[in-house]
């Protein structure tokens, strides 16, 4: 085990996984002299030079899009969005392209490609530069998507997503990038995709969340853990593919969920985990699910306002109350 | 192939059966003529015999679920079988083709509901209500607006209150009670049998390993008395009374949730051994619920005995279409004046039930009296 920040665990990945395949490669803004905004790639182009550690125009459609023909033509790019809301100018490639081609083609072309980025609050970076982006990537089928939480789940979800086969929406989160765990040193060190974390087992309530979230959850816990309410928190890890099996586990014991995430609330993908429990697991509910998410607003800058945006750690213990009929 | 497991059709009036025990699980193996399933219908509990081999692939109905006849419940077969048709059979498809073609849910519909006929719930509540038999349409909610949650449903409460599922063979008894009641003029005459002949000849039985109940005694006594007495043994129908020259005596067994009558048939033409094969078997059928619609059809006359819970006497309503019912009473020795001695005797009280639309009451008492006279012969009466 070694402590590392979230930042240096993905570049550690990366760079391990570059040494073992020559195939891997990676390409962005900023990402070699400079090392990537978030220093995600520093370093990355003394070891691998600049064929394997690229340099790119302010062209995200062009590079995803240089992306999806390096992956089928048999080479696993890992392609960085400076902001994942960056996406958006590529959502062709990415959507009709890199998700279709490979059920288009009969199976025959590949597409082992990882689109990495941060989304996400905490730098008052407004509203093209701030918001969480998941959702949207959830409901084309082809794209599997990815959310890791902490600087382990990081390291073994990103070596997963580079030996995927299939194109990979990597979620890492800007307000992450600076926290410290430890992450084993073991360079196989992965986590299979469609497996949740329990972060905490408890009886009263099942929270589910992501990013940020995880580490509010548990802070919240401690607190209702004094007036004797027992959160259980699940981390789905990857909304894409889904593990509804431990999710409607834990909400048949507890008998409540409130899922919190940092994307819009409407349509977010809390609605789609609501809407599962209440199919597969009405009769056990005590409480309406609940869902925390962003407000239907764009991200202000200022970061006061911000934070009244999004939802907030004490909400979290409030929506627990709610579905205990606690006030 | 996928065989399917269906509701039976067993007699003629029945048009739905409740689901009482699945035997096996999903994934079980069954064979061919292997029970599967347990079902009630109004009139009795029997087991469903698998019509193939291979694997419970699926549980269409639970236990507890109604389902009209012909429906099919669950399916045999196996693993590679496709069932996707039999996902979703809406339960509005169903024609059963008499007044009772709602498919209900057995707990739900016994459920008492409140004067608005809605209970705020919630699902995980409701559930553990329903799992722990738990009334739960007196309970104060504490949710908002007096929503019922899950703590509101608590362990005290399982003591306190409870229910059965009011269908299946309770509610056929209801209904015949209630049909009794309204119908029929029922008129009641007591009489006071010396039962030392009885006694006597029981004893007399059981060293030659014969062993022979009180009720075989009196189905024998009683089918004598009816032919003698056939206005007892008679049922009203329209613009005539129908005189039955033979005995087919029912008696009542308690089972669980109710009680079943099943039948002697023809006993004026048996033995007292006979009779008492026969009422042997059928207590053990009615006991284990495999009594068939044959065993509790057609009969004439009804004798119910509560002698073993030490009652002085007791009365009991007669069973339609029947015209009478008699009630035995245990047998306790009695202080009596006999040829103006004060002596001492083995006395139970028998209470006749009858239709006074149809039998008076100098008939009726004149059957009674051959009844007693008939118990206390000191040869053994009829037999």
């Amino acid at each position: 085990m070694s402590i590392k920040t979230y930042s240096q665990a993905i570049k550690d990945v990366i760079a391990e996984e570059m040494r073992k395949d020559d195939a891997v490669f990676i390409m962005g803004e900023d990402i070699a002299e400079a090392g990537g905004i978030f220093t995600c790639t520093k370093g990355l182009l003394k070891e691998f030079g600049s064929e394997r550690v690229r340099n790119t125009p302010i062209s995200e459609a062009g590079f995803v899009g240089a992306g999806v023909g390096a992956a089928s033509c048999g080479l696993r790019p890992i392609v960085e969005l400076m902001y994942m809301d960056f996406a958006y100018l590529a959502m062709d490639q990415i959507l009709n392209q890199a998700a279709k081609i490979r059920y288009m083609f009969g199976g025959n072309v590949k597409i082992p490609m990882v689109i990495r980025g941060q989304q996400g609050i905490g730098r008052g970076n407004a509203g093209q530069h701030s918001q969480s982006v998941e959702s949207l990537f959830m409901h084309i089928p082809g794209v599997k998507v990815v959310m890791p939480s902490s600087p382990s789940e990081a390291a073994g979800l990103l070596r997963t997503a580079i030996r995927d086969d299939n194109p990979v929406m990597f979620f890492e989160h800007k307000a992450l990038y600076a926290t410290k765990g430890e992450v084993p040193d073991d360079p196989e060190y992965s986590i299979p995709f469609g497996k949740a974390n329990i972060i905490r087992e408890g009886k009263d309530a099942t929270v589910i969340c992501s990013h940020l979230y995880v580490q509010k959850a548990l802070n919240e816990a401690e607190k209702l853990a004094k007036k004797n309410i027992d959160i259980e928190i699940i981390d789905p890890r990857t909304l894409i593919p889904f593990d509804k099996t431990t999710i409607i586990k834990s909400v048949k014991k507890t008998g409540r969920a409130i899922i919190v995430h940092e994307a819009h609330k409407i349509a977010g993908w809390g609605a789609e985990i609501a809407a599962t429990i209440m199919e597969e697991a009405f009769e056990y509910l005590d409480a309406p699910v609940l869902r925390l998410g962003a407000k239907h607003c764009t991200l202000p800058f200022n970061l006061g306002l911000e934070n009244a945006v999004v939802p907030q750690q004490e909400d979290i213990s409030k929506a627990v109350k709610k579905t205990l009929y606690i006030s | 192939m996928i065989t399917e497991i269906i509701m039976p059709k067993q007699g003629l009036q029945m048009t739905e059966g409740a689901i009482t025990k699945w035997l096996k699980n999903v994934g079980d193996d069954v064979k061919n003529g292997e029970a599967i399933i347990e079902i009630e219908t109004d009139k009795a509990a029997l087991e469903i015999e698998a019509q193939g081999d291979g694997k419970l692939l699926k549980k269409i109905h639970d236990e507890g679920e109604t389902v009209a006849v012909s429906k099919v419940i669950g399916l045999i077969g196996a693993d590679t079988d496709d069932i996707s048709k039999y996902d979703t059979e809406p339960i509005s498809e169903s024609k059963p083709d008499t007044k009772n073609a709602v498919i209900e849910n057995t707990l739900k519909s016994s459920m008492p509901q409140n004067s608005n006929g809605r209970i705020f719930i919630t699902p995980r509540a409701k559930k553990l209500a329903i799992d722990n038999k738990i009334n739960f349409s007196n309970i104060t909610g504490t949710g908002p607006n007096g929503l019922i949650i899950e703590k509101n449903i608590t362990p005290s409460l399982l003591n306190k209150e409870s229910f059965l599922a009011f269908k299946g063979i309770r509610k056929t008894i209801a209904e015949r009670m209630i049909e009794s009641q309204n119908t029929y003029a029922q008129a009641y005459h007591k009489i006071s049998i010396n039962m030392n002949s009885i006694i006597n000849l029981r004893e007399s039985l059981k060293k030659s390993n014969i062993n022979i109940s009180y009720n075989d005694i009196f189905i024998k006594i009683c089918s004598k008395a009816l032919l003698e007495n056939p206005i007892l043994n008679s049922t009203l129908e329209n613009d005539r009374i129908i005189l039955k020259h033979y005995a087919n005596i029912g008696f009542a067994v308690a089972v669980d949730n109710g009680l079943f009558v099943p039948v002697v048939h023809n006993a004026e033409t048996l033995s007292l051994e006979e009779i008492s094969n026969k009422s042997k078997n059928l207590i053990k059928k009615a006991r284990n619920g495999s009594l068939g619609i044959a065993d509790f059809s057609s009969g004439t006359f009804t004798i119910s005995n509560l002698g073993m819970y030490d009652l002085d006497e007791f009365t009991a309503i007669i069973n339609p279409p029947q015209s009478a019912i008699l009630a035995i009473g245990a047998i306790k020795k009695q202080v009596v004046a006999i040829n103006d001695e004060v002596c001492i005797r083995p006395i139970a009280t028998l209470c006749l039930t009858y239709d006074h639309r149809i039998i008076d009451g100098a008939p009726a008492a004149a059957f009674l009296k051959r009844v007693k006279e008939l118990s206390e012969m000191k040869t053994g009466g009829a037999l």
